[in-house]
Parts: C-alpha cells; structure tokens; sequence
C-alpha cells in the first residue's frame, strides 16, 4: 500500500471508529519513518468528520468518546518520537484542572496527552478542584499556562470564580499567567463573562494556543 | 389582544412536570430532548417557537434554563420572555436553584434522573443498550466507564408528579448495574407552578419584547 493510501485509510479508518486497525496502521507507520506531525494532522482530519456525522445524527455520544480514545491512544504511541524530536526540552509548563462543582475528564485527558506530545511538561489536579486549591498549587509552583476544564454549566460560574481569584491574589508586579477554558459547551460569549483569555472546544486547538503562548512569552523575554 | 395570553415552550422533560400544573388557558409548544446536547441547535428551534408563538400570546414562558448557553442570544419582538434563572431542568425539577447548589456541591458526580428522562432515552444507561446492539457488550462495558467515570450516584428525583414504582425500578437497577449509588431525592414543584402563575421574582430573568437573553443576567452580581 501507498504511502498515500496509508494516510487515506488512517483517516477513513479512525473515522469509522475502527481502533485496532488504526493503532496497527499508526504503529507501522512510526516504524517506517513516518513523520508524527503528519500523523497527527490526519487524525485532526478524521475527528472533524467523526464531529460531522455526530452533527448528523450518524454517531451518538460514544462514538465520540470512543473517537476521543482512539486519538488519545494514536497520541500516547507518537510521544517517545515528538520527545525526541523535542530533544527533551519543555515546550512549557500548563496546570490543568475541571473546576468545583464538574467532575468531567474526558476532553482534560485527551488535552493532556496531546500537550505532552508536543512537549509540554503538564501537571492536573484532577476534578471537582476549588479556586482556592488551584491557588495554593499556582503560589507554591506557578505554571507558564492555566487550563481550567469543565463540560456542565455549573462550571461557568467556577471557572468565573477561580479566574477572579487567581487575579486578585497576583503578586503585584508579576505577570498575570494567561487562562484557557475548555470544555465541550464553550464559546466566545463564555470566555468573555469567566474573564479568562482564551477558549476552546478542541484539543488540538489548545495545543496550539499553548504554542502562541509560549512564543510570546519568549518573544517578551528576548526583547527586556 | 386585550387579554394577556401566555404560551410555554418547554424541553419534553420538562413539560412532563408541567402539564398536570397548566391552567386550560395557557398554551404549549414541546421541543426535542436531544437538543441539549447541542446549544445552537436548541437555540434555533426556541427561536423559531417563539416566533411562532407571538401571535398567540404576550408572555412566553421556556421551560428551560442556561442549558450550555442554549437560551443566550434568544428575543421575542413582542412579546415578553420568562426564563427561570437556574443552571438547566435539575434545579427545575429540585424546586430551586438553590436546591440544586446544595446536591451539586456535596456531590457532584452524581447522574439524576427523572420519568421524562427515562421515558425519552437520552441517557447513558439508554445508550448502552444501544450500544450492546450495535457493537456488542464489550465495546459498550468500556465506553460506559468512561463516561460513567467520577459519577458515584445515581439520584431520582421524586417530584410527586406521578407514580414512581416503574421509574424506581429502573433506575434502581441501573444504579446496581453500574456501580453507583441508588438515592431518591425529594423534588419539588414550587419552581413549575411559579413558572405558569408568578411572581417572576429573582429566581427568573424576565426580558422585555426586543431585549436579548444575556449569560451575565443567570449570574447577577451580588449586591
């Protein structure tokens, strides 16, 4: 088979929720020198068709997750080689965490592993975590990056409640350490009332504002 | 129109609980379930009953709440819109928001249920036998885990309405299928019938004919 049809029947195949046959194509794939990165960009394209037929009516709900699980598998299996090619340098460093009140983990753990993918060194405090507790954590190890997950509408209130407190108890002088929410049931209009900078409902799209994040930050660096 | 009309437009959970309450008067219109899990779907389909229902009232009461932003961004050109200020049908069912505060503080990994949603099928515990159909039992055991992940109780909400011998049953079978704990808890009324009969207090949002249904207006700042 073609490298090309290789990528094709990745894409097809994730689509269709077919696990075993993906690992195994995924796994080959790596073995024959296949970058990661396009690897991965494959498989953006079969969850935004899985996201389609969801839409459709095609899927339920667990073919979501199970959609989720497959790229969460593909991910873990690409890691050893994205580290390598990192050369072991932290990309940077993100707390996460589902807010008080939501104990929702699916979306954080699919979060997690694509950031440790592209490098970055994660820690998670789990779920249902207080404003308070994530303010103990930021004073005593404060991250580059905040991502504060929720999925119900309880957690629109927590999310305002901890990005407030996490802003008020700033050190006067220290930079305010930028905020993602994330969560299934998010938009723009969210981000604006919990206050915090940015928003997602994808994966992949918050690895790649933890990326925007970063460079700036280094960019700020540079230029003091 | 000299008399003042009201019309609900109600999820089909909801309007379950308020149909024995709503006086011959008042008119409904019932709305998919399934659109909970999709706020601009659910957005659409309220818009488009409450256009459709302006002709016939001045007062359109939805029975529903935030609902994942479902309801933001909504307007009637005439007429006025009573939504009660609460998080989604839960807190409808458990009296108040405040009732609901107090079961999602102390646990919130808890699934609840009630005769609508279990009559609807739009439940986990539905899909698994879905999926034990479609793609057989192991594939369903491993994606009710995840999605059951954190939940350690199942609750039924007893809001009086009905006999719940069947709904009990069920879900107390569910509970011990799926290793949560069994717990009925004590609905409550008062929210449905201040829906349908007022006041309209601080426990609703009331927006005027033109005015747009604000996120911020479910989460007034305390005075």
């Amino acid at each position: 088979m073609a490298n090309e049809d290789r990528r094709q029947g990745l894409i097809v195949h994730l689509a269709d929720l077919d696990e075993t046959y993906v690992l195994k194509l995924v796994q080959r794939l790596l073995d024959e020198g296949q970058d990661p990165l396009t690897i991965i960009k494959d498989c953006e394209q079969a969850m935004r068709l899985v996201g389609e037929r969801y839409e459709g009516r095609e899927y339920y709900l667990s073919g979501l997750i199970m959609a989720g699980e497959i790229f969460r598998e593909v991910m873990a299996l690409v890691q050893p080689l994205m580290e390598q090619q990192l050369a072991g340098s932290s990309s940077g460093r993100v707390l996460l965490g589902t807010v008080q009140g939501d104990i929702h983990n699916i979306g954080k753990g699919i979060v997690e592993v694509a950031l440790r993918c592209y490098g970055f060194t994660v820690e998670d405090l789990g779920v249902d975590v207080a404003p308070q507790h994530f303010l103990e954590h930021i004073e005593n190890n404060p991250p580059d990056i905040i991502g504060l997950s929720g999925l119900i509408t309880v957690a629109y209130e927590s999310m305002k409640e901890t990005v407030k407190l996490l802003r008020e108890k700033r050190t006067p002088g220290q930079a305010a350490i930028p905020i993602i929410i994330g969560g299934g049931m998010l938009n723009e209009t969210v981000c604006r009332f919990v206050g915090a900078d940015f928003w997602t409902t994808d994966a992949l799209e918050g690895v790649r504002i933890c990326q925007r994040i970063m460079r700036k930050t280094i960019e700020k660096i540079i230029a003091k | 129109m000299n008399e003042k009309h009201k019309v609900v437009i109600a999820c089909a959970t909801v309007i379950e609980e308020m149909l024995p309450l709503l006086p011959p008067d008042v008119g409904h219109r019932i709305l998919d379930f399934g659109l909970h899990t999709d706020p601009d779907k659910l957005r659409q389909a309220l818009q488009d009953g409450i256009d459709a229902s302006s002709g016939e009232a001045d007062t359109i009461i939805l029975g529903y709440g935030l609902c994942s932003r479902g309801v933001v961004g909504i307007r009637s050109t005439d007429c006025t819109l009573v939504v009660p200020r609460v998080d989604d049908c839960i807190s409808i069912f458990l009296g108040s928001y405040s009732a609901y505060r107090q079961q999602a503080r102390s646990e919130p990994g808890t699934y609840y249920l009630t005769k609508g949603w279990i009559e609807v099928g739009d439940s986990p515990f539905a899909e698994y036998e879905r999926m034990v159909a479609s793609r057989g039992p192991e594939f369903a055991e491993r994606i009710i885990r995840l999605m059951l992940n954190n939940y350690k109780r199942l609750a039924l909400i007893n809001t009086g309405q009905y006999k719940l011998e069947r709904y009990r049953d069920y879900a107390r079978r569910t509970a011990e299928r799926f290793g949560l704990r069994y717990e009925e808890i004590e609905g409550s009324t008062t929210l449905v019938k201040k829906m349908i009969n007022g006041p309209w207090d601080d426990e609703f949002i009331v927006v005027q004919p033109g005015e747009v249904i604000e996120l911020a207006r479910f989460f007034p700042t305390p005075s």
